[in-house]
């Protein structure tokens, strides 16, 4: 049902980007949606199981993000969707469920479908990375969201768990230095290369790897296997220079690394395109091809300033000596991303 | 008698205002439509280009390169097209024209109304690529880019008129001379019998300082079949290593002057290499020694 929703779901979400909302979905692929607008981008897996998101955006668009996922839920888990089979021939007597013994046709169900159920709720976090555009929004999101951990107990008496928030372990260290707000913590924590979820979520398997030393040294790509969707967190923003934060730990290296590792992971569909989705931190959605364009321009700007730097060049003369020029129209201004490639470089 | 004149008077009226209803009928196709003019479907066989299949290595005349536009050129290795994610690139949809091989153009209808939905060309070396002509808008922003970008057309009189945007980066012509992911392209279509004509329009506020005009013919080829062209990487090893050379440390920047004897300014490119007047300022740079 999934893989048909995506396909109907279309054309409806397309038409609410143009209704001038501040947030934009867009369906990746089977029941895996990116939220733009947000702060980060927010990659939504919709499902049976419940909503896994990955990243939670800004504090100050996370009630904006609630009713985006919201609606996303209410979609997927909807009874029925739009169909343009028409006939009782497209959904026979039973066929939506023992609690709908009648098919499109009967009245009943048409009540069914004028009141759906909602959906499911969070009940997973990945955070990409320590920075508050990914990670603003946890604390609300994850209060929305529920986490079951048999304590059936305290569920009686109304007590609910919030959704489970899932990082490499040094975005707790960083977000616990920084004085984050300790509802943005995570509460689970991996610190190992790679870490998978314990079992199929919404239908398939869904693997993190950590990118040491990239944007920062606590960034995650998350590969969703079925769906074949890599959300690469701030690695990957296309439109934009790399932010590589490095007072948190990134490197030019790594970062490249991290781009190699996404690449490596993927598979285009027809000459380099298409294939494995890939969802940036910031910016649209992306293929293989655009991840490897967009790591020839890192590789490109970094040969570029470490020749500079071998020949004396100090990082103000670096910066004068303009060496981004023909990447600057796309990718705007360079100062940052120049003084840390400079500083990262031996 | 008076009732005889009055019949025949309206019968007159009558078989006038039938004729002059039937008469613009008469000199025109057995259907007339509103939504198109000309039917560019077909298997298609180029026979005319402005510049050939090739070109020497930053080689650049007559495109209206920009100071960034000319570095990312002039600092690109053709032997980027080595490396494993580039290797079974195709080539972009707007210049694929110019690329040889032969095309083929279908139509897509409305099953009910049969109004033209949409073409789809497919080039020899390159996925499919639908241009629409339902009315539908460019996608937004955060949609993706692909090789052919995202088309949409129109007919103004017999002429198709395509608007491009949502590519990915590529190159103009077979060296290191790319158009950025923010160029926008228009491409008129145009028949003259069984020749087809393509005419190019980029428009790349990054690497232009002017938009880059650029045209090709077709003859409609009846005994073609497009066949399939298949790609496959040899070796799936992701790497460091991308190709390409340091600013001013290109060892092969003037060989393209030197082979044609052309002053390096003008095969450097530039808006104004572009125009009649420039061959006046022609006449007054050097030109490098040959090898």
């Amino acid at each position: 049902m999934a893989g048909a929703f995506g396909s109907l779901a279309g054309p409806q979400i397309i038409h609410a980007q143009q209704s001038g909302a501040e947030l934009h979905v867009m369906p990746v692929r089977g029941n895996v949606f990116m939220i733009v607008g947000g702060g980060s981008n927010v990659t939504v897996s919709a499902g049976v199981d419940g909503m896994f998101l990955v990243d939670a955006g800004s504090s100050a668009m996370a009630n904006k993000l609630l009713d985006k996922i919201a609606e996303i839920g209410a979609m997927v888990s909807g009874a029925a969707p739009p169909t343009t089979c028409v006939g009782p021939s497209c959904y026979p007597a039973g066929s939506l469920g023992s609690f709908v013994p009648f098919g499109w046709t009967s009245p009943s169900y048409n009540a069914v479908v004028a009141s759906p159920k909602a959906g499911k709720p969070i009940r997973w976090i990945v955070q990409t990375s320590p920075d508050s555009d990914h990670t603003g929004g946890t604390p609300i999101l994850a209060a929305a969201g529920t986490t079951y951990n048999g304590g059936e107990a305290g569920r009686l008496l109304g007590q609910r768990t919030p959704a489970e928030i899932i990082a490499h372990e040094n975005v707790l260290k960083r977000l616990t230095m920084s004085k984050a707000p300790e509802l943005a913590w995570p509460t689970e924590t991996y610190y190992i290369p790679s870490h998978k979820m314990s079992q199929h979520i919404n239908g398939e398997g869904i693997q993190l790897f950590n990118t040491p030393a990239a944007i920062t040294d606590a960034d995650t790509i998350v590969q969703f296997r079925f769906s074949d969707v890599i959300s690469a967190g701030d690695l990957f923003t296309p439109g934009r220079y790399p932010a590589i934060n490095l007072a948190q730990g990134g490197t030019v290296a790594g970062l490249l690394a991290g781009l190699n590792k996404v690449i490596e992971l993927a598979f285009p569909e027809y000459r380099h395109q298409g294939g494995t989705m890939i969802v940036g931190g910031h910016g649209r959605l992306g293929d293989t091809a655009d991840v490897a364009i967009y790591r020839n321009m890192v590789e490109v700007v970094r040969d570029r300033i470490r020749d500079m730097k071998k020949r004396g060049l100090s990082l103000q003369q670096v910066r004068e000596a303009k060496p981004t020029l023909d990447f600057d129209g796309i990718y705007g201004s360079p100062d940052a991303f120049i003084a840390a490639v400079y500083q990262t470089l031996q | 008698m008076r009732c005889a004149i009055r019949v025949a008077a309206v019968w007159t009226a009558c078989v006038a205002l039938i004729l002059g209803a039937a008469a613009p009928a008469l000199g025109q196709a057995a259907f007339v439509t509103s939504y198109q003019t000309t039917d560019f479907s077909g298997e298609w066989t180029e026979i005319a280009h402005e510049i050939g299949f090739t070109a020497d290595l930053y080689d650049y005349t007559g495109l209206p390169f920009n100071a960034a536009g000319r570095m990312r050129a002039d600092t690109g290795d053709i032997s980027d097209w080595s490396i494993p994610e580039f290797v079974c690139r195709p080539h972009p949809g707007i210049y694929n024209w110019y690329y040889g091989g032969g095309l083929r153009i279908t139509k897509e209808n409305d099953p009910i109304s049969r109004e033209l939905t949409a073409y789809h060309v497919q080039f020899f070396r390159a996925p499919d690529r639908p241009i629409y002509m339902d009315g539908r808008p460019h996608p937004p922003e955060w949609a993706p880019h692909t090789w052919a970008g995202f088309s949409t057309a129109k007919f103004d009189g017999n002429t198709l008129v395509i608007q491009t945007t949502h590519m990915k980066e590529s190159y103009i012509r077979a060296n290191t001379a790319v158009f950025s992911e923010k160029a926008k392209a228009t491409e008129f279509l145009t028949l003259d019998g069984d020749i087809m004509t393509v005419t190019t329009l980029l428009e790349d506020p990054v690497y232009m300082e002017e938009p880059h005009i650029q045209s090709i013919s077709y003859r409609r080829n009846v005994h073609q079949e497009l066949p399939y062209f298949p790609c496959t990487v040899g070796v799936e090893n992701v790497v460091e290593g991308f190709p390409h050379f340091l600013p001013g440390q290109n060892p092969y920047i003037n060989d393209a002057a030197k082979k044609q004897q052309l002053p390096i300014e003008a095969i450097k490119g530039g808006a104004a290499t572009m125009y009649p007047e420039y061959r006046e300022r022609l006449k007054t740079l050097p030109v490098p020694a040959a090898d």
